[in-house]
C-alpha cells in the first residue's frame, strides 16, 4: 500500500479507512504528514478536518474540477493525465424519454464522482474520494441529434478524407463519454459506474484509453510529448486568448449555446518506419525541433515560426509541406482546440499499435476542422507515418447550473 | 566473494557491456543506405551557351513527391517556374522562360529532396551561362532572411563560390547504380557524385566503423559470458 492510497477522504471513505487501516497507516503515513502539512500551509492542499486521526492528503488526488458551469468540464480543463473515451450505441427503440433518463443518470454520476463523492448505489465507494480532477463530458452523435433532439441543432458526420483508413471498431457511435482524470484508478471506477448505470440504455462499441505524462512528473502546463517524440500541442488556443470562446463554444442554436463539437480521430503512428527516419528528416516533417519543440526558425518552443525564412541556399527553413506549415491556415477562424492523448495497445499479431486519440473541440467542425484536415490529407509530410483508423464527431451540450439539471436535457425540451 | 557471487557479477558485467554496446550501435545513424544525388543537368560547373529551360536532379532511388528546388540567376532571383515535378529518381524543375534575370553569369540550383525513408538530401550545384560571374561580384546566394539562429540540419554542401569549370573533386565511390532514367545519362558524372556525397552528411563512414566494432565487442562479451556461466553452481 503506498502512502497515496491512504488519503483520507470525506464521509464514508474516511470512516472505513480509519476502521480498517489505522494501524498500518500510522507508520507508513508519517512520511506524508510533514509534506502534506507544508503544502496545506501553501494553500495548495484542501484543508483537512481537524478531528481526523490522520490528516494525510496529497493535494493532487483531492483536487476537483467544478462540475457546474456554463460549459461541460473536460474541454477547457487543462488536460488531465489519463483518458477513457467510451463510444456507446443506444439500444434499439430508444426514444426521447429514454435518452432523457440516460442523460439524468450520466449527469448524476458526473456530479457526484467528479466532486469526490460516491455515485448513487456505488459498490466501491472507497474509490470515490480521490477525484484527481475527474471530468465527465457527454457528447451526442449525429444520429441522436438527427432523430432524438428536436429544435434546430444539426450535426453533420465528417466528410471522408483521402487519408482515411478506417478499421473496426473505431467509428461513429451514438454517444461519447469522455472521462479524464490524473489517476487511472479513479478513472477505472468512474468508467465502471457509468457503464453500469447506462447498461440498460446503451451498449459499448469501443473504449479508447489514452495518456499523457503523469501529473507531477513535470511542471503543470508543460506541453505533452506524443509517442513519436514530438512536443505536441504548442500552438493551441488557450483560455486566456481573446478568441478562445469564439473558437470553442457554440453560440447556438437555442439551448446549444455554450456547447461545443468534439471531433475524435484515432490516428496510428507508424512507429517502425518512423524509427528509421533520421532526426533531420523527422524535424523536416513537422517543421519543429525534436528537443525543444521550437520551430526550425527559432530557439524556444513558443517562438513564432517564420514560414518565409530561407536558408543560405534559398530553401525554405520550414518546409512548405511540413505538418505545421500545412496545418496553419491563413484564415484565423480555421483553428480549434486540440486535446488529444497518446494511446498504446497490443495487437493480436504480437506487435504494438501506438498513436494519438486525437480529439478536437470547436464551435463548428465543418467551418473550423474540416478545411484543415482536408489540407493535411492533401499534403503533409507527416502523412507518411500516420494513419487515421477511426473517426467520429459529437455535439457536446453546454453545462448545467444545478445538479437538478443534466447536460443535454435542455436540448430535449426544445421544439 | 563466493563463486556464485563472482559468477553473478560476471554475468551482470557481460549483460551491462552488451547493453552498452547495443546502445552504442543504436547511436549510429539509422538506415545507412540513404539515397544520394548521382547527377544533375546542367552539371556542376557546366558552362552553357544559353539559359536552360529546366534543370533536373537525378538520385540513386525514387524520391518523395515533396521536393523543393530553387534556381537562382546571377542576381540571386529565384527563376524556378512552379513546383518541381518528381518522376521516380528524377526531380525536374522548370525555369522561367523570359525575363532579364535569365542573365549570363553563375547560376545555382539548391535542392531539398526526400527519399522514401524520409531522409532529406539538400545541396547546391552551380553552373554558368555565357561566362561565370566574377567571384568578387555579388554572391550567388543571397540570404534574404537573417541566418537561422541554429542550423538544425546536417551541413548542406558548401555553397560553391568557385565559378570555374573545375569542380572540387574528392576521391569518391563510383555511382554503382546505373541511373535508370533518360535525364541521367549526361548528368551522371563522377564530379557531381562528389558534391552530392558531401551533402548527405558525415554519417555513413562513422556507421561503417561503429557497427563492425560493436559486433566485435558483442561477440567478445558473449564469449566471456559463455566461459563464465558453466563454472558457477546452479543458483
Ligand atoms: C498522429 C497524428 C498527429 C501528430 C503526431 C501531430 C503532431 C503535431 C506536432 C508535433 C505539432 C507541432 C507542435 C504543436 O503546435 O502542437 C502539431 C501541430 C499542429 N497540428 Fe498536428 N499532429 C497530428 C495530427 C493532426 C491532425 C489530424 C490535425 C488536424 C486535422 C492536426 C492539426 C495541427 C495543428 C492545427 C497544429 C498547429 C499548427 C500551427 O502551428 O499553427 N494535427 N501537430
Amino acid at each position: 500500500m503506498s502512502a497515496a492510497d491512504q488519503t483520507t477522504g470525506r464521509g464514508l471513505g474516511r470512516r472505513r479507512l480509519l476502521r480498517s487501516g489505522a494501524v498500518a497507516l500510522a507508520g507508513a503515513g508519517a512520511g506524508w504528514a510533514g509534506s502534506a502539512a507544508a503544502r496545506a500551509a501553501d494553500g495548495a492542499a484542501p484543508p483537512a478536518a481537524a478531528d481526523d486521526v490522520l490528516t494525510i492528503s496529497p493535494p493532487d488526488g483531492a483536487e476537483t474540477v467544478p462540475y457546474l458551469g456554463p460549459h461541460q468540464a473536460g474541454v477547457a480543463t487543462p488536460p488531465q493525465a489519463h483518458l477513457v473515451l467510451l463510444g456507446l450505441d443506444l439500444v434499439d427503440g430508444t426514444d426521447t424519454d429514454d435518452l432523457r433518463r440516460l442523460l439524468r443518470v450520466v449527469g448524476d454520476d458526473a456530479a457526484r464522482l467528479t466532486q469526490g463523492e460516491p455515485a448513487l448505489s456505488d459498490t466501491e465507494p472507497e474509490l470515490a474520494p480521490r477525484p484527481s480532477r475527474l471530468t465527465v463530458t457527454i457528447g451526442l452523435g449525429p444520429r441522436v441529434v438527427d432523430e432524438l433532439v428536436p429544435g434546430d441543432l444539426t450535426l453533420a458526420p465528417l466528410p471522408s478524407f483521402s487519408t482515411d483508413r478506417f478499421e473496426e471498431p473505431w467509428g461513429q457511435t451514438d454517444l461519447a463519454l469522455q472521462l479524464c482524470a490524473d489517476d487511472p484508478t479513479t478513472l477505472a471506477h468512474a468508467r465502471r459506474m457509468l457503464l453500469k448505470d447506462t447498461a440498460s440504455f446503451a451498449t459499448v462499441r469501443w473504449v479508447q484509453t489514452g495518456f499523457r505524462s503523469a501529473r507531477g512528473s513535470q511542471p503543470d502546463g508543460t506541453t505533452m510529448r506524443n509517442l513519436m517524440g514530438q512536443v505536441d500541442g504548442t500552438v493551441n488556443p488557450a483560455q486566456a486568448d481573446g478568441d478562445f470562446a469564439d473558437l470553442v463554444w457554440a453560440d447556438g442554436p437555442g439551448a446549444f449555446a455554450g456547447g461545443t463539437v468534439m471531433v475524435v480521430r484515432r490516428i496510428r503512428s507508424e512507429m517502425d518506419t518512423w524509427d528509421k527516419v533520421s532526426r533531420q528528416g523527422k524535424e523536416l516533417a513537422v517543421g519543429r525541433r525534436l528537443d525543444t519543440g521550437a520551430p526550425l526558425t527559432g530557439t524556444a518552443e513558443h517562438d513564432e515560426p517564420d514560414f518565409d525564412a530561407v536558408d543560405d541556399n534559398g530553401l525554405k527553413v520550414i518546409d512548405a509541406a511540413s505538418h505545421i506549415a500545412r496545418a496553419r491556415s491563413d484564415d484565423p477562424a480555421e483553428r480549434f482546440l486540440r486535446r488529444g492523448y497518446n494511446y498504446q495497445v497490443h495487437r493480436d499479431d504480437g506487435t504494438d499499435d501506438a498513436g494519438l486519440v486525437f480529439t478536437v473541440f470547436c464551435a463548428d467542425a465543418e467551418r473550423q476542422f474540416v478545411p484543415v484536415q482536408r489540407r493535411l490529407a492533401q499534403q503533409d509530410r507527416l502523412n507518411e507515418w500516420i494513419t487515421t483508423i477511426g473517426s467520429a464527431v459529437y455535439a457536446v451540450p453546454p453545462g448545467v447550473a444545478s445538479t437538478d439539471d443534466a447536460p443535454g436535457l435542455a436540448l430535449l425540451e426544445e421544439s | 566473494m563466493s563463486a556464485a557471487q563472482r559468477n553473478r557479477v560476471a554475468l551482470a558485467g557481460a549483460v551491462l557491456g552488451l547493453a552498452a554496446l547495443t546502445g552504442f550501435v543504436g547511436l549510429a545513424p539509422p538506415a545507412s543506405a540513404h539515397a544520394s544525388l548521382v547527377g544533375t543537368d546542367p552539371e556542376q560547373g557546366a558552362l552553357l551557351d544559353a539559359a536552360p529551360a529546366a534543370v533536373t536532379l537525378t538520385f540513386t532511388e525514387p524520391m518523395d513527391d515533396l521536393a523543393e528546388v530553387v534556381v537562382s540567376g546571377p542576381d540571386g532571383a529565384d527563376l524556378a517556374d512552379g513546383a518541381p515535378v518528381v518522376d521516380g529518381a528524377v526531380v525536374r524543375q522548370s525555369v522561367v522562360a523570359t525575363g532579364a534575370a535569365r542573365a549570363a553569369g553563375t547560376w545555382s540550383i539548391a535542392y531539398r529532396a526526400t527519399s522514401a525513408d524520409g531522409h532529406p538530401l539538400t545541396g547546391q550545384v552551380t553552373f554558368s551561362v555565357g561566362a561565370p560571374t566574377e567571384p568578387t561580384s555579388e554572391t550567388i546566394t543571397e540570404p534574404t532572411s537573417e541566418p537561422t539562429s541554429e542550423p538544425t540540419s546536417e551541413p548542406t554542401s558548401e555553397p560553391t563560390t568557385e565559378p570555374t569549370t573545375e569542380p572540387t573533386t574528392e576521391p569518391t565511390t563510383e555511382p554503382t547504380t546505373e541511373p535508370s532514367t533518360e535525364a541521367a545519362t549526361d548528368a551522371a558524372a563522377p564530379e557531381e557524385t562528389a558534391s552530392a556525397a558531401s551533402s548527405s552528411g558525415p554519417g555513413l563512414p562513422t556507421r561503417d566503423v561503429v557497427v563492425p566494432l560493436a559486433l566485435l565487442g558483442a561477440a567478445v562479451a558473449l564469449w566471456l559470458l559463455s566461459r563464465r556461466l558453466p563454472a558457477g553452481p546452479p543458483s
